[in-house]
């Protein structure tokens, strides 16, 4: 995630997300991109259902902006995604042996991998994640290995802290914001 | 959701942790795909999050062999709504041009031009089976193991080490689970390879740690 702006979406982004220019369509897909991977991981089992649930919203919101549809009011562009995806996992979950709820057994069979572009985007910022992440303190790199590498259960983890799950959001609150201040701060250096 | 109320309830640590009911997530992420600051705390929040689940928080120094390239975990490109078992491998043989570009543009500082590099992967089958393959280097020194998963059962990702015969390891990292069918494929420099001659790559699911690891070994022949 390259930092980017933020954007307030107007219609002029809106015009040249429509027209097909590339740089908006790029920034786009990066923007949209990551908070669409964060929905879609709580929903689908893999990593492929995951992309293809995002380049299936991408493609139909390019689309109905394309046919002149969709979002009527720039700033609703988000909520316009948002609402695609929504449909998009909708039909996944219909569709049955492709798209598993979070309760189902997991398909062992992960058909996921990026492209090679999205891989070398993703080198791009590998680098600086790491960076960022060797940045924390010891013991905030350990909440998010406990959390997020090997899934402890969070009430353990509680234990081992001796803390209140009120207080791991904090932890966690903490890690994040100076995570994000490092990740920006690795970008302008 | 508000803004003020997401932010003082901390949303986006308990979406993390996933103590949202399916209401409050649902109107959290109408919120955050609509709010600039609360996406972008999200998109912070991803990067930070894939980062941990890719590896790179466990190793202090922030960077692990992986990491440094003397081990580059490779996929085949993706084919979307994939039915046949087949294209995998017809993908993986198009990854080339992808193993190209990280060998002249990565750490490993092999350069060709990648017009004109070929790859010979070498099928690496379980150890279970009673193979052991016998590797040569391929162009620029690199050694490509196409991993034959097996039927072996992977969540998310893949860990992996590679270790000589007395043990020591060499290389460890996690790489995304490839397509049903389709290989693991890792590069490594034959430099990496020297001091031993026979040696055990180990695949592991870290999300089910109670498995039996699948195990493979190889040599590399002598020059």
């Amino acid at each position: 995630m390259s930092r980017l702006p933020r954007y307030e979406f107007d219609r002029a982004y809106v015009e040249r997300l429509t027209a097909g220019d590339p740089e908006t369509e790029r920034h786009f897909t990066r923007y949209f991109g990551d908070l669409l991977s964060l929905k879609l991981r709580s929903r689908l089992r893999s990593r492929e259902q995951i992309e293809d649930a995002r380049q299936e919203t991408f493609i139909r919101v390019l689309t109905a902006l394309r046919r002149g549809g969709g979002v009527k009011v720039a700033g609703a562009l988000g909520a316009f995604v948002n609402s695609v995806c929504n449909n998009v996992v909708l039909e996944m979950y219909r569709s049955g042996s492709r798209a598993l709820p979070l309760e189902e057994d997991f398909d062992a069979a992960d058909e996921s991998q990026p492209s090679i572009d999205t891989a070398i985007a993703a080198g791009e910022d590998r680098a600086r994640v790491r960076a960022a992440l060797a940045g924390l303190p010891p013991k905030e790199r350990e909440l998010l290995t406990w959390l997020f590498f090997e899934g402890r259960d969070k009430d353990e983890i509680c234990r081992d802290l001796q803390v209140d799950r009120n207080y791991l959001r904090v932890l966690l609150h903490r890690a994040k914001n100076r995570f994000r201040e490092r990740f920006e701060r690795e970008e302008t250096e | 959701m508000e803004h003020a109320e997401a932010v003082d309830t901390l949303a986006i640590e308990r979406y993390l942790l996933e103590e949202m009911t399916q209401e409050e997530r649902e109107s959290f992420e109408e919120h955050f795909f609509s709010c600039p600051e609360c996406a972008e705390d999200a998109r912070a929040a991803v990067q930070m999050t894939e980062g941990v689940r890719s590896g790179l928080a466990r190793d202090t120094a922030g960077a692990t062999a992986a990491d440094h390239g003397v081990v580059v975990p490779f996929r085949p490109a993706p084919v979307r709504w994939r039915t046949s078992v087949a294209l995998p491998w017809a993908a993986a043989a198009l990854l080339a041009v992808g193993l190209v570009y990280q060998t002249a543009a990565g750490p490993m500082s092999a350069r060709h031009d990648p017009d004109s590099f070929a790859l010979t992967p070498a099928t690496l089958r379980p150890a279970s089976r009673g193979q052991e393959a016998v590797l040569s280097p391929g162009p620029g020194g690199i050694v490509t193991l196409a991993v034959d998963l097996g039927g072996a059962q992977f969540d998310h990702d893949i860990r992996y080490e590679l270790a000589r015969a007395d043990g020591k390891t060499i290389a460890s990292g996690d790489a995304p689970t490839p397509a049903s069918g389709a290989p693991l494929l890792l590069m490594l420099p034959a430099t990496t390879l020297k001091g031993s001659e026979q040696f055990v790559l180990t695949l592991h699911n870290p999300g089910a740690p109670g498995l039996t690891p699948t195990t493979y070994r190889f040599r590399l022949r002598a020059p």
